[in-house]
């Protein structure tokens, strides 16, 4: 389970200005759930993933994966916690398997068994192809793929996903919400961050739709089209956000 | 300790499968090195080879006066006279290195026992010359040919003309003599390689992957940032490590190379020299022998003189880290750490302002100055501990501090975050 209770993170910028990125914010997600953080660029996703992952410390209030506090405990919170970022970050002269292995330690993995969930990963994402190829010329499928499989080399409890089908085609795509669905069954707790609201319509149990660092509407999907009298959720998302004026270019 | 042994093992494995590095640095150590000692070196040697033991061949104006000195030059020092017109033009115009004036009555006043005076011609401007020097010695050695000849006819001898002798003596031994010149060179030496070498690797290790965010899928890992830090920096002094001996080994396969190919060509040059210049050279061998003959220090100097510089290799690495920690991206390090190069390139020239300044205790515990003071004593085999337990005890406070400063800095989400 994930806990996020009155969270708020403030940055400190030039001549003693202060930036608010997230701004009392409260939610909770249960194991077996998936939900979807939605908002427009700068709304405060990806400064709550890192608030989950640790490695950014909360201004204000608390937040606790697997009942473990991010700032008290941030080992044991980053142990049951798979994170994949938006952007990869995929060291270029390394195979995907080294980069498995690699993690795997950093998670205090080791021996045979390390190896076998490497294996099986491999298996899982079909990298068997290339799972011994430095990751210098990899498209952006085949570098999701990894990075996917890092995120769930400890097979974590939580885990959090920033854009996980950005930019990938439909095949990747397609396997990367069949994972997404699998961990749901499987009883992880999921947070999908994405710009693709038909993505997460058909992934997510809730949505928690935030602008300028708070919450605006949380709850189904089925939930905020009966809110906003909205045929879809990207009408919805807008009228939500109060930005009906948005036209469409053609 | 496994955590750290793979972010290490992680930092080598990205430097040696960077061909495109790995080529750049073996070219520059193996062929740069060789061609910046030896082909500069081998061409000035190869020069001053040639100019003291070739027959050369000089312009004299007046040559007919003087038939006897021009005989002298050619039997003696294979010195070929021209006769010429004007001589300063054909020096000046790059004609010949050197020429000789011989004014009229030349040969009359010698016979009187009066005092001639023959012109020089030379260039200054020829950096590299040891024709002037040979023709000079040749002529002082004719001048005593001339001079014994005067003594004995008015029934002298050489010692009329020589009543004081001057002995000279070095209150120094041959041990600080020799430590004294080489702690001109080797200290700065070592220490620039351990200030400016290791950057591209602390660049790529932080600021590279703030860059190329690689660095937050880590810190996402339970690996602690302190380990992170400690497995780059290690990295950081490996490679300059690693760096400095394939130098040192490029150095010493250079000089070899230099050494056997000079032993190839001196003694066939050698065998039909017959200048005075070679006669210098040999009355400086016994000299330059007898600094290396009685150099000595003992084997506990050697040590503390190799354990010295890794001290600043690992002040230097931590600082490079820190640095690399704080900038944006690698460009950004990249220019902070530009200071580092004139750091390291000024160290280099330090020692040539030692040689009058006579060190203080506490002089010892300056960072960087204090190793070098005391690498220098450590070449004259002077162990003093009082120096040396300063200099050691305040390079390792130095360098574990900002070791902790790196991993400060590390901890800091503001500083890890500046992308």
């Amino acid at each position: 389970m994930i806990e996020v209770e009155n969270l708020s993170k403030r940055f400190r910028q030039k001549w003693f200005k202060k930036f608010t990125a997230v701004d009392g914010i409260s939610f909770r997600v249960n194991d077996g759930d998936v939900i979807g953080l939605l908002g427009p660029n700068g709304a405060g996703k990806t400064t709550i993933m890192r608030i989950l992952s640790t490695v950014l410390t909360p201004t204000d209030g608390a937040a606790r994966v697997g009942g473990y506090d991010t700032r008290k405990q941030a080992k044991q919170a980053r142990g049951c916690l798979g994170i994949l970022p938006e952007y990869w970050g995929l060291y270029e002269r390394f195979t995907p398997r080294e980069h498995l292995r690699m993690f795997g330690i950093f998670y205090g993995l080791g021996g045979p068994a390390l190896e076998r969930r490497i294996d099986e990963l491999i298996a899982l994402f079909e990298m068997q192809s290339y799972a011994d190829r430095e990751c210098k010329r990899f498209s952006k499928g085949m570098s999701q793929k990894v990075a996917l499989a890092r995120t769930l080399i400890h097979n974590p409890q939580h885990i959090l996903l920033d854009e996980p089908t950005s930019g990938l085609d439909v095949m990747s795509a397609r396997q990367v919400r069949g994972l997404i669905a699998d961990s749901k069954k499987l009883g992880k707790c999921v947070i999908v961050s994405t710009h693709i609201l038909s993505e997460a319509e058909k992934l997510c149990d809730r949505l928690i739709l935030l602008d300028a660092g708070r919450v605006v509407a949380e709850g189904t999907p089925a939930d905020l089209l009966t809110r906003t009298g909205k045929p879809n959720l990207e009408d919805a998302f807008l009228s939500l956000l109060g930005r009906t004026d948005v036209e469409v270019v053609s | 300790m496994k955590k750290i042994w793979v972010v290490f093992i992680k930092e080598f494995l990205d430097i040696v499968r960077d061909r495109r590095r790995i080529i750049l640095t073996l070219i520059s150590i193996f062929i740069g090195v060789p061609l910046l000692l030896v082909l500069p070196y081998g061409f000035i040697f190869g020069r001053m080879v040639r100019q003291t033991s070739d027959a050369i061949s000089i312009p004299v104006q007046g040559m007919e006066y003087a038939p006897a000195l021009i005989q002298y030059l050619e039997e003696e020092a294979d010195i070929k006279a021209i006769s010429a017109q004007n001589v300063r033009e054909l020096v000046l115009n790059k004609e010949y290195a050197v020429g000789l004036i011989v004014p009229p009555g030349y040969e009359e006043k010698i016979r009187n026992g009066q005092t001639v005076e023959v012109i020089l011609i030379a260039d200054e401007r020829r950096s590299i010359d040891l024709t002037r020097e040979r023709l000079i010695i040749m002529l002082n050695q004719y001048e005593s040919v001339l001079l014994t000849e005067r003594l004995q006819k008015n029934g002298l001898t050489g010692e009329y003309l020589e009543p004081l002798t001057v002995l000279d003596e070095n209150v120094a031994s041959e041990t600080e003599t020799t430590g004294s010149l080489l702690g001109l060179l080797i200290p700065g030496v070592i220490l620039s390689f351990g200030l400016g070498a290791g950057m591209p690797v602390a660049v790529a290790a932080v600021a590279g992957e703030k860059k190329k965010l690689t660095l937050e899928p880590v810190l996402f890992t339970t690996i602690s940032r302190f380990d992170l830090v400690v497995a780059k920096f290690l990295a950081v002094v490996a490679n300059i490590l690693a760096t400095f001996f394939l130098t040192m080994l490029s150095i010493a396969l250079s000089l070899g190379l230099f050494i056997l190919v000079s032993s190839r060509v001196m003694p066939r040059e050698i065998t039909n020299a017959q200048s005075a210049a070679e006669d210098a050279a040999a009355s400086a061998k016994p000299a330059m022998e007898g600094w290396i003959q009685g150099y000595h220090i003992e084997p506990l100097a050697i040590g503390l003189f190799l354990l010295a510089p890794l001290i600043i290799v690992f002040l230097s690495a931590a600082l490079q880290i820190m640095i690399s920690s704080w900038a944006r991206n690698d460009e950004e390090a990249n220019t902070y750490l530009m200071p580092f190069n004139f750091l390291s390139g000024g160290v280099f020239f330090i020692a040539f302002f030692l040689d009058e300044f006579v060190p203080q205790l506490w002089h010892y515990a300056i960072p960087i100055f204090g190793t070098m003071l005391s690498m220098r004593d450590l070449l004259s085999d002077k162990i003093d501990p009082a120096s040396l337990t300063v200099m050691f005890v305040s390079s390792i406070l130095y360098a574990a501090g900002m070791l902790a400063l790196a991993v400060w800095m590390f901890h800091r989400e503001e500083v890890v975050f500046r992308t």
